[in-house]
This record gives C-alpha cells, sequence and structure tokens, in this order.
C-alpha cells in the first residue's frame, strides 16, 4: 500500500498543474484513473482510505463541495470492485470504456449530490468532456502507472546503488 | 465479531467514510469552521506549488509571446519600415507642397497689392563673394529674356525689396541684392518723408545722406522714394535698427534691416513695368517738383 501513497503529491500536484496553467481545459480525472488503477489492482482497505484522500484533494482543488468527490470516488472504488467479479479490465478498450462510464457515474453522484445541496451544475458541459479525454488517456495512465511499479527496485537494491 | 469485522472491514470502511463524506458535505453547505480549517490547510499547502506553476506558465506565455510568436516579426517589421519610409517621404512632400502653397499664398496677396505687373519667378541660387567692399550677394531668378525680363527691373519678395536685376540671359536673370555693397536706393523714411541713399553692407543695409537734425528713430520704416526710375515709390525696403551721430557731425550713421527675409528665399517677384497709373503719379509729382524748383529759383 505504500506505494500507492505516491498517489497524494501525485493528483496535488497534477490539480495545481490543471488549475494554474489549463484551467477550463476538460483534462482526464486522474484521481478517478488513480481509484480505478487501485480498485483493478487490489481490494484494500488502503485503497478506499486513498479514494476518499484523492476525492478530498479534488474537492479542495475544484472549490466544490468538500465531500463530494470523497463519495464519488469511494463508490467508483466499489463498484469496479464489483465488476472485477464478472470481468477483466485488461485490454485498452475495455479499460477507455470503463474509464468513460466509470466518470460519468462520478459525475453523476456528484451531481445528485451537488444538486441537493442547492448547487446546480451542466452536467453535459461538466463531466462528459473529461469522461471523454479520462477515456482517451486511461490506458496510457494505467499502461504507465504499472511499468512505474516494475521498475521500481527493492530496497537493498537501492542501497547498492547509493 | 472480530473476525466479522475483518472480513467486511472494506465494506465498513467504505461505509464510515461515506458517512464522514456525507457529513463534510452537510458542513460545507452550513458553512462549518471545522471544513473551513480543512480547506485552508490544504490551500496553506498548495499554494507554493500553485505559485511555482503560475510562474513556469507566465515564464513560457512570455516567451510563447516575446520569441516564439514573434517569428515572422521581422518581415513585418521590413514591411512596416517600407510603408514608415514611403509614408515618410510622402509627409515631406507634403510639408513641401504646404510651405509653397503658404509662399506662392503669400506671393499673391503681395502680386495682388502692388501696383505693377509682375513675373514671378524661382529663386536658383544666391551667391556670395567677399569683394573689398564687404559680401557681395547676388540672387539668380530663373526667368530671363524669353519672359521679358529686363536689366534693372525690381525684384520683390512678399516682405519687401529685395534688389534689382543687372543681367539677363535668355531663361536666366541676376539681380543684384539690396544688401550688396554696390547696391544703391533713393528712400524715405515713411515717417518722416526724410529722404536718403539706402547702401548695402553685406549684411545689412546703412542709410546714408540723412542729416544729422533728422528726426530718425528705431523701428521707422524705410520705403523706395520713386526717383531713380527703377523701382516704383513706397515699396518697404526696411527697418531702422540702429541709429548714430556721425563721424563727420554732419550726417547720421543708420543701420537698416531689410524688411525681405534673404535667408529664406525661394521665390521672387519681378516687377516687369509700372502700370500707367503709377507712371501718371511720378510723372505727376517730377512735374510738380520741377515746377516748385522753378518757383524757388524765381
Amino acid at each position: 500500500m505504500k506505494e500507492f501513497i505516491l498517489f497524494i503529491p501525485l493528483t496535488i500536484i497534477y490539480w495545481s498543474f490543471k488549475s494554474t496553467v489549463l484551467p477550463g481545459f476538460p483534462l482526464p480525472d486522474l484521481s478517478l484513473v488513480l481509484v480505478f488503477y487501485l480498485a483493478t489492482k487490489r481490494n484494500t482497505l488502503g485503497g478506499v482510505i486513498l479514494a476518499f484522500v484523492l476525492g478530498f484533494i479534488d474537492d479542495s482543488f475544484s472549490s466544490a463541495l468538500l465531500g463530494t468527490s470523497s463519495f464519488a470516488l469511494i463508490l467508483v472504488y466499489l463498484l469496479v470492485q464489483v465488476l472485477m467479479q464478472k470481468m477483466h479490465f485488461t485490454r485498452a478498450p475495455i479499460i477507455a470504456m470503463g474509464a468513460f462510464a466509470l466518470t460519468l457515474f462520478k459525475g453523476s453522484v456528484m451531481w445528485v449530490l451537488l444538486y441537493y445541496s442547492g448547487i446546480s451544475i451542466s452536467y453535459f458541459y461538466v463531466f462528459v468532456p473529461t469522461a471523454v479525454t479520462t477515456a482517451l488517456f486511461t490506458p496510457a495512465l494505467t499502461s504507465l502507472i504499472e511499468v512505474m511499479q516494475r521498475v521500481k527496485l527493492p530496497r537493498s537494491g537501492r542501497e547498492n546503488i547509493r | 465479531m472480530r473476525e466479522l469485522i475483518f472480513r467486511y472491514r472494506v465494506i465498513l470502511c467504505s461505509v464510515l467514510l461515506c458517512l464522514l463524506s456525507l457529513h463534510l458535505i452537510s458542513k460545507g453547505r452550513s458553512g462549518s469552521g471545522g471544513v473551513l480549517i480543512v480547506s485552508r490547510a490544504i490551500t496553506s499547502v498548495v499554494n507554493p506549488i500553485n505559485y511555482s506553476f503560475s510562474t513556469i506558465k507566465n515564464s513560457l506565455t512570455s516567451i510563447l509571446d516575446n520569441y516564439v510568436l514573434l517569428l515572422n516579426i521581422k518581415e513585418t517589421n521590413q514591411a512596416l519600415l517600407l510603408r514608415v519610409d514611403k509614408l515618410s517621404k510622402e509627409n515631406n512632400r507634403l510639408k513641401e507642397e504646404e510651405a509653397l502653397h503658404s509662399r506662392l499664398k503669400k506671393l499673391i496677396s503681395f502680386k495682388e497689392n502692388t501696383p505693377t505687373k509682375t513675373i514671378t519667378a524661382s529663386v536658383l541660387s544666391i551667391s556670395s563673394l567677399q569683394g573689398s567692399g564687404g559680401w557681395t550677394r547676388v540672387i539668380t531668378l530663373s526667368k530671363g529674356k524669353a519672359d521679358t525680363i529686363e536689366k534693372n527691373m525690381p525684384v520683390m519678395s512678399p516682405g519687401g525689396v529685395l534688389g534689382r536685376i543687372t543681367d539677363v540671359s535668355t531663361h536666366n536673370s541676376k539681380g543684384l541684392m539690396l544688401i550688396d555693397p554696390r547696391s544703391n536706393i533713393d528712400v524715405i523714411i515713411q515717417r518722416t518723408r526724410v529722404r536718403g541713399i539706402a547702401e548695402g553692407n553685406g549684411t545689412d543695409i546703412t542709410l546714408k545722406y540723412v542729416r544729422d537734425l533728422e528726426d530718425v528713430r528705431i523701428g521707422d520704416v524705410i520705403v523706395t522714394a520713386g526717383l531713380s526710375g527703377v523701382f516704383p515709390k513706397g515699396l518697404k525696403v526696411g527697418e531702422v535698427t540702429q541709429v548714430q551721430k556721425g563721424w563727420d557731425n554732419f550726417f547720421k550713421s543708420i543701420v537698416v534691416r531689410p524688411s525681405a527675409d534673404l535667408e529664406r528665399l525661394e521665390e521672387a517677384l519681378i516687377l516687369t513695368g509700372i502700370s500707367s497709373e503709377v507712371a501718371e503719379q511720378e510723372n505727376a509729382e517730377k512735374i510738380q517738383k520741377n515746377l516748385t524748383k522753378k518757383d524757388l529759383g524765381n
């Protein structure tokens, strides 16, 4: 689980980049991609907590109500766990389709929560473009994370290099 | 029980965190202080990162705006320089046109007010040589015999008398300027009607043969007397700038500044003939003078 802690600063930096360099541009939902990756790899308590933390970071940056993304990402994590019993997210098109559907699902959950909190947002303009870009980038991003996990040297090896 | 909790720990944790999220949402809606503190803490952590990204973004934008997007600036600059050059030339030409228009307007105005026939000529050159008597001043004009120009015709500018024609060729003529040491013009002081001879000294005019008793003041206007037969009467010659007692205690030493702007001459008027009215007037004056002399003689 420790290796996934890296996702937190990564998400913070990504959100910072997104909000300063390309604000308003429908960039992929990195938190969702990371939660999706986590859920496909392991069913652990740490995964749920990480989903909550990543959602919390999302909410902090997106200036939405704190808790909406956290709630949605926990549900995404659980949904992927359920889906994993029926299918395997191994091929790129399936990963892309899964990411697309999950982004829309996350958007739907957030939209409902925000709607009942008195905040109305355009589902089509906010979540659909993000779902498209997330679907396009998720296969590549998950492959990249996987490669990073594989090339990670054992502690003893690192000490030898030093 | 513990085993059950451990078995469904993921589900239980998920439910707890979902409830926490819903709690945060409800707190957020009511603007609770606790949630704000968490949010502020995150913001304080994130601010330096945001600042770094902003700086990078601004630098990149600056590079993009100032270098990458200015790749075609050389061509644009050259085109603009050509345009500036063209406009500058055009502007210069228009300024010249305007100056010419202004000068011609003055000349036409002067021509209309001059009771004689005139011909406008361009000033081709003003030559000056340092002779024994000072600076000679000769003006070359663009009109000659072909334009009915003759020797001794007066040359004028809108400011006043310039001189007289001394040499005429077919298409050009030369005029002796009134400041030339060889120039002598019969003049009178407009205010007191005192006569004198205006002689050039190279830079100004010296008014000679005005008795020491006569009333001459600085600023007095000197006009042609019309006695020599060259200049019609009443043409402005200049203004008195200096009045001193003469070395001989008999004549005053008077310096007159020409009223014509001799440094900026581009066109000049040549008085080709005194009109019949003026001639008649001058003849009448001469006859009257002769009669007066005869009367005095008797």
